[in-house]
């Protein structure tokens, strides 16, 4: 069943047009990369997924439901949830005031409580950092807690905008790791990658963004296959 | 002789302190120094004079005086900022809004109260204490307690509350704070409460003290409260706590010593020294300030 559906979208910074159109879906349960050269409007529409940035015409629909142009806020109580690119961690907080913070929709206590314990279990890493200031945080950590607080509130469906940004390669392969773990436990993921060969080994289908236009999309199988995805986006395999 | 100064000085700069804690908060949530608040304070001790003539009694006036002022506002960001925030305007035009706004309730409070001095009616029936061969009026020993007492409340509510951790995630970035759940119109909404609320409180306290009310009453107070603010750090309550004791305190040393003529600048003197030496004030970090 389709847990999102955007029709048409189109979105505006001014006279730019970042997004001229999108099409695209996700089904429960299912892994989807987005991928697309820098500036190709990723970003624009996870922003206008979640109520970020308002999209000049078009809809987004969620479990059938239009949230087009509802309120980040709301948004988010309606079961998406992001990691934002360049983290977006709060750096004033603490590690676990940003887990709370990522809960702010969760008004049950003990629910919050299971939920961070969860999140300690899933990021050992993060549990030993407790009370340290996020902004003092390494890049690999400050990404794993922006992933656990976007799980925080329990999304049904989670974006992720390049969680593998600026990461050693062990560190990559971790979070690929826990993105195929997170998935398991029945959490949808819509993901943005520049590596484009493991956001393609890793999902069930994918979607080539290009100039604010999807260019191509289909099963992974065909796209790792396709001679002009190849040369465009998977130049690095050797 | 600067004993007595001193307590004086702590007493009147504990309110200060609770004045300078509106400008933080705003400040905090907003990046902007809301000029308004020294009219808002104002506005806080008329409600309170205004309901006591009508017969409420003098702590449900001070109840309704201290809600309506945190109304007030909530009404100031919903009416003249939030609509300049939509449209992204530059900074500039939000501060010049609030001095605009602080002249229009000046100018409402003359029309309805009239420009002249009233009194305040006394709080309670003061007595005057000696301390260490220094005179207190119970009025000061109250007016610093209470103070103390807000400022703790404020600080644990900020530090420890759920609204608090969504007001310093706020601070820190609306956008992150809306995508976690956060309806930060609200947040602001509620910062701009706390901020009138305990600027009436303060008003309450002063005006008890002094017993006099005046519609630009809150012109030069308000003014040494930002002074306050600034020589602290603004955006740190702890920050605004020492800058408000340190002006009233010098303040009240300078009068008697100088006269009290001169009492007011010596606020400003202090400001333009500490910054000129600190310029992010006293516990001011410099670049933390925006992320
Ligand atoms: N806030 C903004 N104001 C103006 N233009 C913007 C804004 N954000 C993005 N753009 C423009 O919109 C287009 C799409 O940007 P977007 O950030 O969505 O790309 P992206 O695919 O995420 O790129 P990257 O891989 O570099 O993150 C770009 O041309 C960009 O310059
Ligand atoms: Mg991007």
């Amino acid at each position: 069943m389709s847990l999102l559906k955007v029709v048409d979208l189109h979105t505006s910074y001014g006279k730019i047009k970042a997004l001229r159109g999108i099409s695209l879906e996700v089904n429960e349960g299912e892994i989807i990369s987005l991928i697309g050269s820098n500036g190709a409007g990723k970003s624009t529409l996870l922003g206008s997924i979640t109520g970020i940035v308002s999209p000049a015409s078009g809809k987004v629909l969620f479990e059938g439901k239009d949230i087009t142009n509802n309120r980040p806020n709301e948004i988010v109580r309606k079961g998406i949830s992001i990691s934002l690119e360049g983290r977006g961690i709060l750096p004033r907080l603490t590690v676990e005031e940003n887990l709370r913070v990522g809960a702010y929709s969760i008004s049950n206590k003990n629910e919050i409580k299971a939920a961070m314990e969860e999140m300690y279990q899933m990021f050992p890493r993060l549990a030993q950092r407790k009370k340290q200031l996020a902004g003092t945080m390494s890049g690999g950590e400050q990404q794993m807690l922006a992933i656990a607080r976007a799980l925080m509130s329990k999304p049904k469906l989670l974006l992720l905008d390049e969680p593998s940004l600026g990461l050693a390669p062990n560190l990559v392969k971790q979070i690929f790791q826990m993105i195929k773990d997170i998935n398991q436990k029945g959490i949808s993921i819509l993901l943005i990658e520049q590596n484009a060969t493991m956001a393609l080994r890793i999902a069930n289908r994918a979607y080539v963004l290009e100039n604010g236009i999807v260019k191509l999309s289909g099963t992974t199988e065909h796209l790792l296959n396709h001679s002009g995805v190849k040369k465009a986006y998977l130049g690095e395999v050797r | 002789m600067i004993l007595q100064q001193a307590f004086n000085g702590l007493a009147l700069g504990m309110a200060y302190a609770l004045i300078a804690v509106g400008y933080s908060l705003v400040f905090g949530i907003l990046r902007l120094v809301n000029f308004s608040h020294g009219s808002v304070y104002a506005f806080g001790a008329h409600m309170v004079i205004l309901f006591v003539s009508y017969h409420f009694g003098l702590a449900p006036a001070i109840i309704l005086g201290v809600v309506l002022t945190g109304l007030l506002g909530i009404l100031i960001d919903k009416m003249a900022l939030s609509p300049l925030r939509k449209k992204n305007s530059p900074g500039i035009s939000s501060l010049i809004t609030t001095i605009g706004i602080s002249y229009i309730i000046q100018n409402l409070l003359m029309m309805a109260f009239g420009s002249e001095k009233k009194t305040f009616p006394e709080l309670f029936p003061s007595k005057m204490i000696t301390i260490a061969g220094a005179q207190v009026s119970s009025m000061q020993i109250v007016m610093f307690i209470a103070s103390v007492i807000l400022l703790l409340v404020l600080t644990l509510l900020v530090k420890f509350t759920k609204i608090g951790l969504a007001m310093r995630s706020v601070e820190q970035s609306e956008k992150i704070a809306s995508l976690m759940g956060i309806n930060t119109n609200f947040i602001i909404a509620f910062t701009f409460f706390l901020g009138g609320a305990s600027a009436a409180i303060a008003s309450i306290l002063i005006s008890g003290y002094y017993q006099i009310v005046y519609p630009t009453m809150g012109f030069v107070v308000g003014l040494k409260a930002f002074a306050a603010a600034v020589l602290g750090g603004i955006g740190l309550f702890h920050g605004s706590i020492v800058g408000g004791l340190v002006i009233g305190v010098a303040e009240a040393i300078a009068a008697s010593l100088f006269g009290s003529a001169y009492r007011d600048s010596v606020a400003f003197i202090i400001l333009i020294l500490v910054l000129v030496i600190r310029p992010a004030g006293l516990f001011g970090k410099k670049g933390i300030e925006k992320v």
